[in-house]
């Protein structure tokens, strides 16, 4: 909808949605000041009655070059903040993806593998799930990291740690039949 | 009881009658938050400009020490002036806006000298914040700008209601070289608005940056005591003979702790006098530091203590 003015003080006149009961935060280029504002009103206004929501809480997208994007979970923060509330996350490492999954196909954790590049999403659900967790190293993740978690005597940083690790998932094919 | 804060924790005593006189007499100056204190949006809190001019005729100082990033000094001398505040000049008025800019030319430019060879500064910002920087001797890179030319050496946000996804990726690029500062104007996470609703503050938008690029963020405003230095430096406060009167438990109070000045809330602003009381009830030692030594329910409530 059209702001109604140029400044804050005019967009808060604006009619709010009264059926609104959540505020969802997910990747959005076009993110700015006007919907982070509008975002923490229907916070303000619905209270606990009114969800806050983030699909997750990446910090950053790679592209080529070592050059990043910000992530959703810089979002998330912004309207944290404001709020000052905590976002329910749905994503990975939070388990209710895997639920789903486990809720619509027959999925036994014990003879399942997890297969991801991020520690503190991907491995980190699949240990909590109880999954066979395998960090594959083209992503984002490095074995130093991983050896740094393993060394710790803090047990989260414990739980990032994978059960197997490979060089490219291109790796299983050793393995697997013709 | 008088105006250092000393050690142990505060009490939260409203301050009226005898006590006012005891605690405002020895008191060589006062420092004032401005939003939700000297005024609240467009209108003046009844009895503030009294004060002020009270304040004056007592020969007691009376300086300003504000979290809001939007304005410069100079539209703030004249703000003061439009809402009925006379006397109050820019020097008096200290901004996150003005001493962010001060910081960075000190870290950049070394307290002195010409901009060139100090790099560029990426504003998230307005206007007002924009020319503190600019007339601290400081270049503005673009929006939108090519990477190239002079580095940019600092990121600095600021109340920006023009913020955006691109701003915030351009700031990320910039902030990958690890000689770039980030530095932010205040840590406020909202500010009120005149009926009752919030607007998202310099808070919201620094806990982006500090996400995308995996840094902290040096915050200039209070309750970080970078702002009192800059009120020393051109003042000479002396803080066991100073007040700080502010609305927010969390930066002013806790600005005035941290810098050793007997604090007052107002209660015309942010804070509710129950907060306070519950950080007293707290156990937490954090908690503590919140609670202010006295309180009233206006500042115009402090004429009193002030000679005819």
């Amino acid at each position: 909808a059209a702001l109604p003015g140029p400044a804050p003080a005019d967009w808060v006149q604006a009619p709010l949605d009264p059926a609104v009961r959540a505020v969802l935060v997910g990747f959005d280029e076009h993110f700015n000041y006007a919907k982070l504002c509008q975002a923490l009103r229907y916070l303000l206004r619905g209270g606990p009655d009114c969800l806050l929501v983030g699909t997750n809480r990446d910090h950053r997208l790679p592209l080529e070059g070592g050059a990043a994007i910000p992530g959703t979970g810089c979002l998330v923060k912004a309207v944290e903040t404001a709020a000052q509330r905590e976002a329910f996350i749905v994503g990975k490492p939070n388990r209710f993806m895997f639920d789903c999954v486990a809720s619509e196909f027959d999925v036994d954790p014990a003879r399942t593998i997890m297969v991801g590049d991020r520690l503190d999403t991907d491995i980190l659900m699949g240990n909590d799930c109880h999954l066979t967790t395998l960090l594959t190293l083209t992503g984002v993740t490095t074995l130093d990291e991983v050896r740094g978690h393993q060394d710790s005597d803090c047990p989260a940083r414990n739980r990032l740690v994978p059960d197997y690790y490979v060089d490219s998932i291109a790796d299983l094919l050793q393995v697997l039949g013709e | 009881c008088g105006g250092g804060s000393g050690g142990g924790m505060a009490s939260c005593r409203r301050l009226s009658g005898a006590g006012l006189r005891e605690v405002l007499g020895p008191a060589q100056g006062l420092l004032f938050d401005c939003d939700g204190v000297l005024w609240a949006g467009e209108r003046a809190v009844p009895g503030a400009p009294e004060l002020l001019e009270r304040l004056r005729r007592s020969g007691k100082a009376a300086l300003f020490v504000s979290n809001n990033s939007r304005r410069s000094v100079a539209e703030l001398e004249r703000r003061f002036s439009r809402l009925g505040f006379r006397g109050v000049r820019a020097e008096h008025v200290f901004s996150s806006a003005l001493c962010s800019a001060l910081f960075l030319r000190q870290r950049l430019l070394g307290g002195g000298g010409n901009g060139s060879g100090a790099g560029r500064v990426f504003v998230l910002g307005g206007e007002g914040l924009r020319g503190e920087v600019r007339d601290a001797g400081l270049r503005l890179a673009g929006e939108g700008e090519p990477a190239s030319g002079e580095p940019v050496r600092a990121v600095l946000v600021g109340y920006d209601d023009q913020f955006t996804f691109a701003k915030l990726a351009q700031a990320c690029g910039y902030l990958r070289d690890p000689q770039c500062l980030l530095v932010a104007t205040d840590p406020d996470p909202w500010h009120p608005l005149s009926d009752g609703q919030r607007t998202p503050g310099t808070g919201s938008l620094t806990a982006a940056v500090e996400t995308a690029s995996g840094r902290k963020a040096l915050v200039v405003g209070k309750p970080n005591t970078y702002m009192f230095d800059c009120i020393v430096e051109r003042f000479g406060v002396d803080p066991s003979r100073t007040l700080m009167v502010g609305d927010r438990l969390e930066t002013d109070i806790l600005f005035g702790k941290n810098c050793g000045l007997a604090t007052i809330l107002t209660l015309t602003g942010v804070s509710r006098l129950e907060e306070a009381q519950a950080y007293m009830a707290s156990d937490s030692a954090a908690a503590k530091d919140l609670v202010p030594n006295y309180y009233v329910d206006s500042i115009a409530d402090l004429i009193p203590g002030l000679d005819e």
